[in-house]
């Protein structure tokens, strides 16, 4: 699983493997790894002789990474900020962030106002937004998560002002904890939830303030909340490296990007 | 030239005295390593007060570390309620009660249970376990269900370390109190907890000890909040989740507070440690 790579030895290890020419290390964002991870398998088939191993842990995990030098290329799920501009970067897909709730959950719209109560905890049961009469359970992610600070900008609210009932890490985690809970209600990105739904897992993507997070919708940029997937990397890269780099944004990448929901840059 | 047969073997027990050596050496290494990353944290903030503060915003400078301590404490102590007494007795019916043929199923069950990598146990919590207590006890997620978790996963060291106390207990006083046609529960309530009480001290000691330092089954269903839970079913947040959570992208004191959290287990499990090993005059180590 590729969830928990926060274990020392193995990450030491992967660390101490990276002198092999023939291996490149990726770390980060965990919306983009499931992506990365399929373009890997088909970058492994092409070119046998090499070896992708990636890990999660954040886009910010992804800048510092890249910045030591522990990994090759970091994965990132937002924007590069100002500070970060030292790094060079490649966009390899646009992005949303959805609402998801459990699929017996009947509600199918939400306003920004009303995921703002929810969050700030002003509204705390479903029968405010008219359904049954029991708590809401308000999934919320980690610090240091890029979806986070999406999700706060958007929301306009400080995070420590944010009331959640649960804290999760990755966005498996809370694919796999809102569709276990049907009261729950947590973010995640567009592309992973609409992979999982199509996969027969028990969510539904809601739409914000009526505009429906579809394919369409972050097409034509008119869905508010967007955001790019990028791979960055500092200097020059190995040629294994810009081999993958290129290989990301190539024709051999559009299936998979399809396959995964997200869309590629114009 | 051939070595001599006795000259290879006095090579090879130096060789493995060394690698011996190396080993318990490397304990020392990481205690080092620990103070030295997390001994700025010691020097440049009031250990007294982070100790006991409960406010914990990395980013605005505030390092209370008391909820993910009783966090800590409360989820092993919830562990060792449910797994303890399961241990005890599944030992006590093995050692005494079961039938030869199936001991050793029993013991590969146990072997088997032992082997399970902990991810796997917090995944089986995450989607079995949490689904069916979300609806009941909303948000499903907290220390209930991570004790229960955890539980599982420290049994079978239970159940090992109790069977190895029940093998030091002398035959003579359980065929004695067989020839005077005791029960099994007389036994296991006058000679088990009766006379050998002290001794069992240890296998509960060493559940704990397994229990505080695990990481990942505990992240995925401890609900991850820091506050100190106002019901069983509450959400916590423990040191080891902290550190998993937040050391991808800490820097600075907020990095260095992390190596304290595991400055702290290292002093929870030594002292752990200790008393069980003062528990135990017997070696079976």
């Amino acid at each position: 699983m590729n969830i928990f790579t926060l274990i020392l030895p193995l990450f030491i290890f992967s660390v101490s493997t990276l002198a092999n020419e023939q291996q490149i290390l990726l770390t980060g964002s965990s919306t983009v790894a499931p992506i990365m991870l399929d373009i890997a398998q088909a970058f492994e088939k092409s070119n046998p002789k090499s070896t992708v191993e990636i890990q999660t842990g954040g886009s910010t995990r992804g800048i510092i990474d890249v910045k030591r030098g522990l990994s090759q290329i970091g994965m990132i799920s937002r924007d590069l900020k100002k500070s970060e501009k030292g790094l060079k970067y490649k966009t390899i897909a646009i992005d949303g962030l959805g609402f998801v709730l459990h699929s017996k959950n009947p509600i199918k719209n939400l306003s920004k106002q009303q995921l703002k109560n929810i969050y700030s905890g002003k509204i705390t049961h479903w029968s405010s937004l008219g359904w049954v009469n029991k708590p809401i359970t308000v999934v919320h992610k980690a610090e240091g998560r890029s979806t986070l600070e999406l999700f706060l900008d958007y929301i306009q609210i400080k995070n420590s002002k944010v009331k959640p009932s649960l804290i999760i890490g990755d966005n498996e985690q809370g694919i796999k904890t809102i569709s276990g809970n049907p009261y729950a209600i947590g973010y995640v990105s567009i592309g992973a939830a609409s992979y999982n739904i199509k996969k027969g897992v028990k969510l539904k993507l809601i739409s914000l303030d009526g505009i429906a997070a579809n394919k369409s919708n972050i097409m034509n940029k008119s869905y508010p909340i967007l955001r790019t997937l990028n791979l960055v990397y500092k200097g020059e890269l190995s040629l294994l490296g810009s081999k993958l780099l290129s290989f990301s944004s190539g024709l051999e990448a559009n299936t998979i990007l399809d396959k995964h929901y997200v869309i590629k840059p114009q | 030239m051939l070595l001599s047969h006795n000259k290879f073997e006095s090579y090879l027990f130096k060789g493995l005295t060394l690698v011996g050596l190396f080993f318990s050496l490397s304990v020392f290494v990481v205690l080092f390593f620990l103070i030295r990353s997390g001994g700025h944290f010691f020097l440049t903030t009031k250990i007294s007060e982070t100790l006991l503060f409960d406010q914990w915003f990395p980013s605005e400078q505030l390092f209370g570390l008391a909820p993910m301590i009783a966090g800590s404490l409360l989820v092993s102590l919830g562990a060792l309620l449910i797994s303890g007494p399961l241990a005890l007795i599944l030992a006590f019916f093995y050692f005494y009660i079961c039938p030869v043929k199936f001991k050793s199923i029993l013991n590969i069950f146990m072997d088997i249970f032992l082997s399970i990598p902990s991810v796997v146990f917090g995944l089986w919590g995450l989607v079995i376990l949490v689904p069916y207590l979300a609806p009941l006890f909303p948000p499903g997620q907290g220390l209930f269900t991570a004790s229960v978790v955890l539980a599982m996963m420290i049994l079978p060291i239970g159940f090992k370390t109790f069977v190895a106390t029940f093998k030091t207990v002398p035959d003579e006083w359980i065929l004695a109190a067989k020839s005077c046609s005791l029960s099994e529960w007389s036994v296991f309530r006058d000679i088990i907890l009766g006379e050998y009480s002290r001794k069992l001290v240890i296998g509960f000691l060493l559940q704990v000890t397994r229990a505080i330092g695990e990481t990942m089954a505990v992240l995925m269903v401890c609900g991850n909040i820091i506050q100190f839970p106002d019901s069983l079913f509450a959400p916590i947040r423990t040191l080891t989740t902290n550190i998993a959570l937040e050391m991808s992208y800490a820097t600075d004191l907020h990095r260095t507070s992390l190596f304290f959290c595991g400055l702290l287990l290292m002093v929870f499990v030594f002292f752990l440690l200790l008393l069980s090993r003062n528990e135990s005059k017997e070696e079976y180590f």
